[in-house]
C-alpha cells in the first residue's frame, strides 16, 4: 500500500464527517478549524505506513466524532500485527520451539 | 516496542465504547453563517488534494491580496531566463523544465537524505536508550498548540537534536565547526521568528508543529546542500558559505544599518535567513549536480533561477510550512532576493522607513554577503577540511605538465587512501569527500588555491550609506600562490570585479577602490599591510608548505619548469625541433626523477615512523 494514498484516503474520511456534520448543524466553524488545524499538524506528507499507524490512534483523542475513521484503521493494523505474529508462532511450533513460540504469543498480548 | 493486542482488536477498544456510549444525540440543526463557507470549501473540493481543502477550511474566504498567486514571480524568472539566453544558450531552459527542479522533487531528495541519516542514528541509539529523533511524538504533544514562548523552547531543543545527529555524528558529518554553526543559526531564526509575531509582522496563530517543520525543512535543507557541495570543487556552497558568511555578513550589514539609526525589523532579518538557506539550492538540483560531479563546468550557470523556481513553488504551496508561515508579500521578497542573490546592486537607505527602502536594504545585505565570500572559507571541502590534497595537486601538476599519466592516476589513489583514513571523517563524509577526489586533475589548483588569498573581509556603514569593505591580503597567501607559480592577488581581482564592478585594477599602486554608483568602497591591506595572524587552516598549509622535503621539491620542479617552458618556446621557433624537444623530454625526466625523489622521502618518513610523516592528514 502506498503511505501517500493511504495518508489521503484517511485526511478524505475525515472530510466526510466534517462536511456531513457541518451540515446537520453538528459541529461548528470553531470545531471543524481545530480538527484542520490538528490533521494539518500530524498527517502532513511525507509519512511512512509505520507513522500513520502510530499517529493514527491518537487523532480522535480530543475529537470523538473521528472514532469513526480511526477505529477501522487500527483494527486493521492490528490484524496484520495478528496475522505475522500468528504465523510466526506456528513457525516456531512445528519446528519444536515451543517455549519461543509462547514468549511471542505473550509479548503480542501484552 | 510492545506489540498490539491481539485480543481485543485495538489499542484503546474499552475506551472507544465508552466514548462512544457518551455521544450525545445531537438534533440536525441548519448551519449557521459561519459553516457555510466550510461547507461550501468541502462541497467544491478536489478529491485527489485533501490537503488543499484542510488548509482552506483554516482560511475559507481569503480577503483579496491575501494570498497572491505568485504570477510576477514566475514572470521575473522567465525574464531571466530570457536576459541569460546568449549566456547559456538555451541550456538553462532546459533544465529549468526539468522535473528535477520542481519543489516537491527537490524536497523529496532533502527529506530522504534526512531520513537515511536520521533512521541511521535511531537505529543505532534505540539499542542503546530509548532516544528518537524522529518529531511525530513531538508533533503530537504540541498538536492544537500555537508557537509562543512555551512551546518555543521544545521546538529548539528537538531542532537541536537533529542538528547534532546530521552535522557532527558517524552517521551524518562529523563536523563540531557545522554543528555549532547551524545550531546558533537556528536558535537566532527562532528568536527572530518570535519577535516578528510580536512586532505583528507573522502571524500569532501558526501552530507549534508547522514551526518544527518549517525548522525541521531549514535544517534539512541546509545538511543536503552542504553534503552535495562536499561531492565536488565548486567554491563551497554548503553550511560554510550559506551560515557560516553569509547569514553572518547578512546579519553583520542589518547591526551596521541599526547602528545608524535605520530600524531592519525581525522579519526583515528573518527573510535573510530564508534567503541564504535558499539561495544556493540550484546547485543541489540533479541537473546542477550531476555534471558538476562528472567533471564539467558549466552547469551550475544560473542556478538563481533553479532555486527561486523550488522557492516559489513551496510558497504556492498553502499546505507548506513556507506558504503557511510568510505573507505573500514577504515571500515576494525572499523570491526576489534569492533570483537575484548575486547582483551587484547596493543602496543602503538611511531614515527611511518606507516598505521600499527597507526591502532594498535587505536585498543590498544579500548581495553585499554573497558577492564577498570569496576566500579561504569558500575553498571545496576537500581542499578545506583535507589540506593534504593541496600536496596532491601540486604533485599532480607536476605530473600533468610532464605527461605522466601514471602518476595522475596514482596520485588520486593516494589522495583516496588517505581520505579513508582520515578519523576526521564520518562514512557518510567519506564517501561525498571520494566523489570529489576522483574528479581531482592536473588543472584542479588553478580555480582553487588562488583562494587562499585572504580570510573574512570587514563591514562598515557610514551616515550617508555607503559601505566599506576592508580586505586584507593573508599572511601565506605569496607563499602558496608561489607554490603553484601563480599570480597574486588574483582572487582579490576577481573580488573587485564582482563587489564593486572594477576590473584590471593595479594592486601595487592603489589601496582603495570605489564602486561607479559611489555606495561601495573596499580597501584592500596587501603586501606590507598583510596579516601577520594565521588562521586554524592557513597554519595547516603553513606546516605543508615549509616542510623541507616538500619544499626542496617545489624550488627544484619551479626551476625545471621554467627551463622546460623555454625550450618548450625555443623549439616552436627553431628551423630544427628534433633537437629541442630531445631537450624538453630530458627535462621533463628530471621533474618526473625529482617528484619519485620527494615521493620516496615521504614513504621513507611513514614507514620509519620516529622520523615522523610530513604530510598533513
Amino acid at each position: 500500500m502506498d503511505p501517500e494514498v493511504y495518508r489521503k484516503k484517511i485526511e478524505s474520511d475525515i472530510l466526510k464527517i466534517i462536511e456531513e456534520k457541518l451540515k446537520n448543524g453538528q459541529m461548528d466553524a470553531v470545531r471543524a478549524k481545530e480538527i484542520a488545524r490538528m490533521l494539518l499538524d500530524r498527517l502532513h506528507p511525507p509519512l511512512t505506513l509505520e507513522q500513520i499507524y502510530t499517529i493514527v490512534p491518537t487523532l480522535d483523542d480530543n475529537f470523538n466524532e473521528l472514532i469513526s475513521v480511526t477505529l477501522p484503521v487500527m483494527q486493521e493494523h492490528d490484524e496484520k500485527v495478528r496475522m505475522i505474529v500468528t504465523s510466526h508462532a506456528e513457525e516456531l511450533i512445528k519446528s519444536g520451539r515451543l517455549d519461543e513460540s509462547l514468549q511471542i504469543l505473550k509479548g503480542a498480548t501484552k | 516496542m510492545p506489540l498490539p493486542s491481539t485480543e481485543t482488536g485495538g489499542s484503546k477498544p474499552e475506551q472507544v465504547t465508552t466514548i462512544i456510549k457518551k455521544q450525545p444525540e445531537v438534533a440536525q440543526k441548519v448551519p449557521g453563517v459561519q459553516e457555510k463557507p466550510l461547507i461550501d470549501v468541502l462541497v467544491n473540493r478536489d478529491p485527489d488534494d485533501p490537503d488543499s481543502a484542510i488548509q482552506k477550511l483554516l482560511n475559507p474566504t481569503p480577503e483579496a491580496g491575501e494570498k497572491s498567486d505568485f504570477t510576477s514571480q514566475k514572470k521575473a524568472e522567465e525574464q531571466y531566463l530570457v536576459d541569460t539566453q546568449g549566456k547559456y544558450k538555451g541550456e538553462l531552459d532546459i533544465r529549468y523544465a526539468d522535473p528535477s527542479t520542481k519543489a516537491d522533487y527537490l524536497q523529496g531528495q532533502v527529506t530522504g537524505y534526512v531520513e537515511g541519516v536520521i533512521g541511521k542514528a535511531s537505529e543505532k541509539k534505540s539499542q542503546e536508550d530509548d532516544v528518537k529523533f524522529s518529531h511525530e511524538d513531538t508533533l503530537i504533544e504540541l498538536s492544537g498548540q500555537k508557537f509562543d514562548q512555551k512551546t518555543s523552547g521544545i521546538v529548539l531543543a528537538k531542532a537541536q537534536e537533529r542538528i547534532s545527529v546530521l552535522f557532527n555524528s558517524e552517521y551524518g558529518s562529523k563536523s563540531p565547526e557545522k554543528q555549532r554553526m547551524v545550531a546558533e543559526q537556528t536558535k537566532q531564526y527562532l528568536e527572530l521568528f518570535s519577535k516578528a509575531q510580536t512586532e505583528g509582522s507573522l502571524s500569532n496563530d501558526i501552530s507549534a508543529g508547522m514551526v518544527i517543520r518549517l525548522v525541521d525543512e531549514n535544517i534539512g535543507k541546509l545538511a543536503y546542500q552542504d553534503r552535495k557541495a562536499t561531492e565536488n570543487w565548486l567554491g563551497d556552497h554548503g553550511v560554510r558559505h550559506i551560515v557560516g558568511h553569509n547569514i553572518d555578513v547578512s546579519m553583520k550589514l542589518a547591526d551596521e544599518l541599526e547602528r545608524n539609526g535605520q530600524k531592519v525589523s525581525a522579519v526583515d532579518r528573518l527573510m535573510m535567513h530564508q534567503i541564504m538557506i535558499e539561495h544556493d539550492m540550484g546547485y543541489a538540483t540533479d541537473v546542477v549536480s550531476k555534471p558538476i560531479n562528472q567533471g564539467g563546468f558549466g552547469a551550475d550557470g544560473g542556478h538563481n533561477v533553479l532555486a527561486a523556481k523550488s522557492f516559489r513553488e513551496q510558497a504556492e504551496d498553502t499546505t507548506s510550512p513556507v506558504g503557511q508561515v510568510f505573507s505573500s508579500e514577504q515571500a515576494a521578497i525572499v523570491h526576489e532576493g534569492i533570483l537575484h542573490h548575486d547582483s551587484r546592486a547596493v543602496k543602503f537607505n538611511l531614515g527611511d522607513e518606507s516598505p521600499q527602502a527597507k526591502k532594498e536594504n535587505v536585498l543590498s545585505a544579500i548581495h553585499v554577503a554573497d558577492n564577498t565570500h570569496a576566500f579561504e572559507k569558500k575553498l571545496p571541502e576537500i581542499l578545506y577540511n583535507h589540506p593534504d590534497t593541496l600536496r596532491i595537486m601540486r604533485l599532480m601538476k607536476t605530473a600533468g605538465e610532464t605527461g605522466d599519466d601514471t602518476s595522475i592516476v596514482a596520485l588520486r589513489g593516494q589522495l583516496i587512501s588517505g581520505i579513508d583514513k582520515n578519523s576526521a571523517f564520518s562514512d557518510d563524509d567519506k564517501t561525498a569527500l571520494k566523489l570529489a577526489a576522483n574528479m581531482i586533475s592536473k588543472g584542479s589548483y588553478e580555480r582553487t588555491v588562488p583562494r587562499i588569498c585572504g580570510n573574512k573581509p570587514e563591514f562598515e556603514i557610514d551616515n550617508k550609506g555607503v559601505l566599506t569593505i576592508d580586505v586584507t591580503e593573508s599572511a601565506i597567501h605569496r607563499e602558496v600562490v608561489g607554490v603553484f607559480a601563480q599570480g597574486q592577488n588574483e582572487q582579490l581581482q576577481k573580488f573587485l570585479g564582482d563587489i564593486a564592478g572594477i576590473k584590471n585594477v593595479d594592486l601595487r599602486n592603489v589601496d582603495s577602490v570605489i564602486s561607479p554608483e559611489g555606495t561601495v568602497v573596499v580597501k584592500m591591506r596587501t603586501g606590507e599591510g598583510r596579516d601577520i595572524e594565521k588562521t586554524d587552516y592557513q597554519m595547516k598549509i603553513d606546516e605543508l608548505i615549509k616542510n623541507s622535503d616538500f619544499s626542496s621539491f617545489v624550488i627544484e620542479d619551479a626551476d625545471l619548469a621554467a627551463d622546460q617552458a623555454l625550450l618548450q618556446k625555443q623549439a616552436e621557433s627553431s628551423q630544427d625541433k628534433s633537437v629541442q624537444l630531445e631537450k624538453v623530454e630530458a627535462v621533463k625526466k628530471m621533474r618526473r626523477l625529482n617528484m619519485e625523489v620527494y615521493q620516496d622521502s615521504q614513504k621513507e618518513r611513514e614507514r620509519i615512523p620516529e622520523k615522523g610523516p610530513e604530510q598533513i592528514v
